[in-house]
């Protein structure tokens, strides 16, 4: 973590407002990008970080220094959309049930030039097929970085068990991929 | 299709061993499903991983900071709320348990006894007070007791838009409006 960084996270720890806004400015990419990950569109994703950031900010006394922050900020992050989806009982569904645009057209956009790309819809379908934890398990090791021992912290879930969840999910992925075929993309949709 | 260990070593090849490589590779060119399902984990993996890092619309640390406001404006209402609650409750355990404690003590009818005469008592203590006080007033100069009941006047007056404004802030919701505004 970089001086300043720690800096402002100690400012914030210490009860400064304007500190914990600056770490909100620093990491909104990295949370928001999980929350879409997670969620699989724009206005989902924005109240979700938004979230995040205020449950992290409630919770700062707690935060444990030793621990990166953007790995506990992730970790609330994952925890919280996997809660929302919970909530909503919104299951992992086949892959042949999925609408061809899972993206809403009047969805605020964060970067047309991304939703304009196939991969980006192909790779958010593999995403929804999968139970949450199982998504958050794959999202947090591959967009992430993530160590199993890592992700079984954050999901709160034992090594054994991220190991067999990402073996499973990367199998079905790797089962889906071939059979999924290249959705073609219309501007119009969008704009 | 389980072969193991290869079905699980097809996903990890980086944390391989180069023995482990060689024996995978081995089989994954005698095995074509195995092949396959290598082939399409590593597209997954290369198309997942060059996907670039996705932002928020313009001004999400200037939505947060007005979230923020509005939630600790909630807060600070709903801590209100309960503190009301709290007292209301503990106001009313208190004067139930000791109208339950009297009624099992005495008779109700020795106990409204007891009430009215230790009413009547203490509105004549109260009578006697007051006289002192009248005739204290009249051995002191006419400016001060004016000067007192003009500052207990001020007195009660400041308390009162105290607890009429925490009223209307926080107990009359005006930070639920500006929160639903936002949203």
């Amino acid at each position: 973590m970089a001086e300043s960084e720690m800096e402002w996270l100690q400012k914030a720890v210490q009860g400064s407002e304007e500190a914990f806004e600056v770490l909100v400015e620093m990491y909104q990419k990295p949370v928001y990008n999980l929350c879409y990950r997670m969620l699989g569109n724009a206005q989902d994703a924005e109240d979700a970080a938004q979230e995040s950031f205020w449950r992290a900010y409630q919770a700062l006394h707690r935060y444990d220094q030793q621990r990166p922050f953007l790995t506990w900020l992730l970790s609330i992050a994952a925890h919280y959309c996997i809660d929302q989806h919970r909530k909503r009982k919104l299951p992992s569904i086949e892959l042949d049930l999925l609408p061809e645009e899972t993206i809403p057209v009047d969805a605020p956009i964060p970067e047309l030039s991304v939703l304009q790309s196939e991969q980006e819809i192909k790779v958010q379908k593999m995403l929804s097929v999968l139970s949450n934890q199982d998504r958050a398990a794959i999202i947090l090791r591959y967009w992430y970085d993530f160590s199993e021992e890592e992700i079984s912290r954050a999901l709160s879930l034992s090594v054994s068990a991220v190991k067999s969840r990402m073996h499973r999910s990367r199998k079905r992925i790797a089962e889906m991929w071939a059979s999924q075929e290249t959705i073609p993309y219309s501007m119009e949709k969008v704009v | 299709m389980n072969h193991p260990p290869y079905d699980s070593w097809m996903f990890e090849v980086n944390n391989l061993t180069n023995q482990q490589k060689k024996e995978l590779y081995e089989h994954l060119r005698s095995c074509p499903a195995c092949s396959s399902l290598q082939n399409n984990w590593e597209e997954f993996h290369t198309a997942a991983t060059s996907l670039p890092v996705l932002a928020p619309a313009e001004g999400f640390t200037q939505r947060w900071r007005k979230t923020a406001r509005v939630k600790k404006e909630l807060q600070a209402r709903n801590q209100v709320k309960r503190f009301f609650i709290e007292l209301l409750i503990a106001s009313g355990l208190s004067l139930s348990s000791s109208l339950i404690y009297m009624l099992s003590t005495q008779s109700f009818f020795e106990w409204v006894l007891v009430l009215f005469t230790n009413g009547i008592r203490v509105l004549l203590q109260s009578g006697k007070v007051l006289q002192a006080l009248i005739t204290w007033f009249g051995v002191i100069p006419p400016a001060y007791p004016i000067t007192i009941g003009f500052l207990l006047v001020g007195i009660f007056g400041v308390l009162s838009v105290i607890w009429f404004y925490i009223f209307v802030v926080y107990v009359c919701g005006r930070g639920v409006k500006s929160y639903e505004k936002i949203r």
